[in-house]
């Protein structure tokens, strides 16, 4: 995709601004889940209805992918869930997309290989010369 | 009061139990059949032998015994090391003992480990080479992945040495530090080793048998260097400088009843003037 606003020819693929969006939407949820316990905590009665939307959005956003990687029974169950207006409902099926961006690498943080360098030939062997 | 001695720790072994691991595992790595080279370095008095027969002994589960598996300088390497073979002995220590400040003794040694890897490969048996500064060994031995980790011993006390580990990877950066640093002993500083650990001294008995063992091939060393300083020859010498074989240059010299300078072992050594004698005999 070019970006013509800056004048730029440097292309950035759709896969990398869906990547973008997603992570966005995922935030999005959090920052509700935050706003519903802020007032929640205080002993208020909280409305719902933020985080069940914003969750329902990433979902829709994934469907074709979750569709496709997860089994008919449990995509079946998180659309359940999703459809939810119960706050622990919206909470596990957003735990299910999480373990899902995590399964698919979005979220994923340690993707390094922890290795004992106090053994050396260990050591050795990751830089190939094992 | 009594100072009990110390040689062993509470897990048994007289060096950091984080080397023995790393040990082990070379020992697997020559199981497999790979080459392996284990080296120390270090300054003078740093208890660079006798980390290194600890580590021998360690990985052989036995007593090294001097006169056959520790090697001071590289023609004594390269002898005994057939021998070891022969013997069975799964490792063999090379200790520089002062070689290295003979002219030449670096080149020969890099080629005879050079070609020692390439041949004794399959025998299977761990060299540990210990020097002042592993610097000085030939790019051809790093490139070819025989020395398999580094152990650095410095600032030793009366009870216990102390030594880093880098493995290989880590002996490259060291490498570039060590050209670039003037101060070379400060380049070990700056590279973060794999695993520090310390190591006690051998048992009383131990270190007389090693300090009586080393200083006869130190002596032996500083024989030679006299030699040498007095400009005297072997026939072997001359024979390479006549270009004529060996045989020739003894019947030559019996010939002219010439008489040797100095006797060493069973090497006879002739003065320079032996030379331009023999050299008018040269058609």
């Amino acid at each position: 995709m070019v970006d013509f606003d800056n004048e730029k020819t440097v292309t950035v693929p759709a896969y990398d601004i869906i990547k973008v969006l997603i992570l966005q939407r995922r935030n999005d949820i959090i920052d509700a889940i935050e706003a519903y316990n802020r007032v929640s905590f205080s002993g208020v009665t909280a409305p719902v209805y933020e985080v069940q939307a914003r969750i329902f959005s990433l979902f829709l956003e994934l469907g074709a992918n979750l569709s496709r990687s997860m089994k008919k029974e449990e995509f079946d169950e998180l659309e359940w869930l999703v459809n939810c207006k119960d706050y622990d409902n919206l909470i596990l099926a957003f735990r299910l997309i999480n373990s899902w961006l995590d399964k698919k690498r979005l979220i994923m943080l340690d993707t390094t290989k922890d290795i004992d360098t106090s053994i050396m030939e260990l050591d050795n062997a990751s830089a190939g010369m094992g | 009061m009594h100072r009990r001695e110390w040689d062993k720790y509470n897990h048994g072994l007289p060096f950091s139990e984080g080397l023995a691991k790393n040990i082990d595992a070379l020992k697997q790595r020559i199981k497999d059949g790979k080459a392996s080279l284990l080296i120390i370095d270090g300054g003078i008095g740093q208890g660079k032998s006798t980390f290194g027969v600890e580590i021998g002994e360690y990985y052989q589960g036995k007593e090294i015994i001097f006169e056959e598996q520790l090697a001071m300088g590289g023609i004594d390497f390269a002898k005994k090391l057939k021998k070891c073979f022969e013997a069975g002995h799964e490792i063999i220590i090379y200790d520089e003992a002062g070689d290295f400040s003979r002219r030449g003794a670096l080149t020969r040694l890099n080629a005879t480990l050079n070609r020692v890897f390439e041949t004794f490969r399959v025998f299977k048996i761990l060299v540990i080479l210990i020097l002042p500064s592993f610097d000085v060994l030939d790019s051809q031995l790093m490139d070819k992945q025989i020395p398999r980790f580094l152990l650095h011993c410095s600032d030793r006390t009366v009870k216990a040495g102390h030594f880093r580990g880098y493995s290989l990877r880590k002996m490259w950066y060291l490498l570039a530090r060590l050209k670039k640093t003037t101060v070379k002993p400060a380049a070990y500083k700056l590279e973060r080793p794999n695993l520090h650990g310390h190591f006690l001294n051998l048992s009383k008995k131990r270190a007389t048998e090693l300090d009586k063992f080393s200083l006869k091939g130190k002596l032996d060393i500083l024989d030679l260097a006299e030699i040498r300083h007095d400009g005297l020859l072997s026939l072997q010498e001359i024979a390479n400088k006549l270009n004529r074989s060996k045989r020739w240059v003894q019947d030559q010299v019996s010939k002219k009843n010439l008489k040797f300078v100095k006797k060493y072992k069973t090497v006879n050594y002739y003065g320079k003037s032996v030379v331009p004698i023999l050299m008018a005999e040269v058609k």
